[in-house]
C-alpha cells in the first residue's frame, strides 16, 4: 500500500522579525546619551541674576537674586550695601530709563537674557534751593 | 528670600587732605554759573577727578567740570532728569573720574559775614552721589563776582560721616589749592640780554 509521503518541510529563513527593531537610533542607552548631549548643548536659563547696582564710579554692590525679585526689593538691599542714607530721594536707572515701578521684577526686565545679569545705576536728582534774594 | 547674596563693599572713609583745582576748569565752571546769574537764576555744576598721592594721604585732583542741563529759578536749581544724573556718572566712569565738588550758586552773600549757607535742600541735594569725601561750594551774589575769589570768599563744606561740615577760613585755604594750568618758564633779564 502506498502512503503518501509527506514531504519534509525544507528548512527557510525566517520571517523578518517584528519584534523591537534594534537600530542604534532606539538603542536606549544611545538614545540617553544623545539626549544627554543635546541637552548640555542647550544653554540652561539660570536660575539666578546678578544685579550690578552703582551709584558713582567708586562704589558699586553685585546683587544676586532669583527672576522674580521686585527692582523695590533690589533698592532696598543696594541702599543697605552703598550707605545711601535718604533712599526715598534715589531711583535706579537701567539702559538709560528709570525704572520706576518697584513692583516690577528682574526678570520682566531682563527678559531672556537672565544670563547676562542687568547693570543699573542708583542715582538721584541734584538739587540746591536757597531763599529768593530780597 | 529673592535677594541670595550681595556683595558688602568696603567703603574706604575718603578723606582728601587737599583738592587742586586747574584754574582753566574753574573759570569754565564759573562762566557756567554766572550765566546763569546774570539772570537772577541760581545754577549748578560739578567738579571731578581722580585721586592722587597728596603726600601725606590721598588728595584730589580736579580735571574736568560737569555742566549739566538744568532748570532754576531765583531760588532753585535742579537737573532736569534722574537720567541725566546717571549718563554723567556713566561718563565720568569712562574717563576714570569720580564727583569731587558740587558748586551752586545763591543770591545772598550769607549772613554774619561767613557766606552763604548750605539750605536744608543742598544738604540733601547738592551730590551726585552719596559718598563722604567730597566738597560744596556755595558761591554768592549767583557768581557775579570774580573767580580769583576762589576759594576765599566762597563757602565750602566737606562731608564726613553722611554730615556736610564747613571748613573754617584757614581749612579752606589749606586744603583748596587753585593753581595754574600752564607752567611756563621765561629768560631773566639777564639771560635775555644780547
Amino acid at each position: 500500500m502506498e502512503r503518501l509521503e509527506e514531504p519534509t518541510p525544507r528548512p527557510t529563513a525566517p520571517p523578518p522579525a517584528v519584534g523591537p527593531i534594534t537600530e542604534p537610533a532606539t538603542d536606549v542607552a544611545n538614545v540617553a546619551l544623545g539626549a544627554a548631549a543635546r541637552a548640555a548643548a542647550e544653554p540652561c536659563a539660570p536660575a539666578t541674576v546678578t544685579v550690578k547696582v552703582k551709584t558713582t564710579t567708586a562704589q558699586g554692590t553685585d546683587i544676586v537674586a532669583t527672576p522674580d525679585t521686585t527692582i523695590g526689593e533690589i533698592m532696598t538691599q543696594a541702599c543697605a550695601d552703598l550707605g545711601v542714607r535718604d533712599p526715598a530721594r534715589y531711583v535706579l536707572v537701567a539702559n538709560g530709563e528709570v525704572i520706576a515701578d518697584g513692583a516690577r521684577t528682574i526678570g520682566d526686565l531682563v527678559g531672556d537674557r537672565l544670563d547676562q545679569g542687568l547693570t543699573t545705576r542708583l542715582v538721584k536728582k541734584p538739587e540746591a534751593g536757597a531763599p529768593c534774594p530780597s | 528670600m529673592p535677594v541670595l547674596s550681595s556683595t558688602a563693599p568696603c567703603r574706604s572713609a575718603a578723606r582728601f587732605r587737599r583738592v587742586y583745582v586747574p584754574l582753566g576748569t574753574l573759570l569754565t565752571a564759573w562762566d557756567f554759573l554766572r550765566a546763569n546769574g546774570n539772570e537772577g537764576h541760581e545754577q549748578l555744576c560739578f567738579f571731578a577727578g581722580r585721586v592722587v598721592d597728596g603726600g601725606t594721604g590721598p588728595a584730589a585732583q580736579v580735571t574736568s567740570c560737569v555742566l549739566p542741563v538744568t532748570v532754576a529759578t531765583p531760588g532753585y536749581v535742579t537737573l532736569t532728569s534722574h537720567a541725566q544724573a546717571a549718563l554723567i556718572l556713566d561718563s565720568l566712569e569712562a574717563r576714570n573720574e569720580v564727583p569731587i565738588f558740587s558748586l551752586h550758586t545763591h543770591g545772598d552773600g550769607g549772613t554774619a559775614g561767613c557766606g552763604p549757607e548750605h539750605s536744608t535742600i543742598d544738604d540733601h541735594g547738592v551730590a551726585l552721589g552719596p559718598e563722604d569725601g567730597v566738597f560744596s561750594a556755595v558761591i554768592p551774589y549767583y557768581a557775579l563776582g570774580s573767580p580769583f575769589g576762589f576759594p576765599e570768599r566762597v563757602t565750602i563744606y566737606e562731608r564726613v560721616a553722611g554730615q556736610w561740615h564747613m571748613l573754617s577760613p584757614d581749612e579752606r585755604a589749606a586744603r583748596v589749592i587753585v593753581h595754574g594750568d600752564t607752567l611756563r618758564l621765561t629768560l631773566t633779564p639777564e639771560e635775555s640780554a644780547p
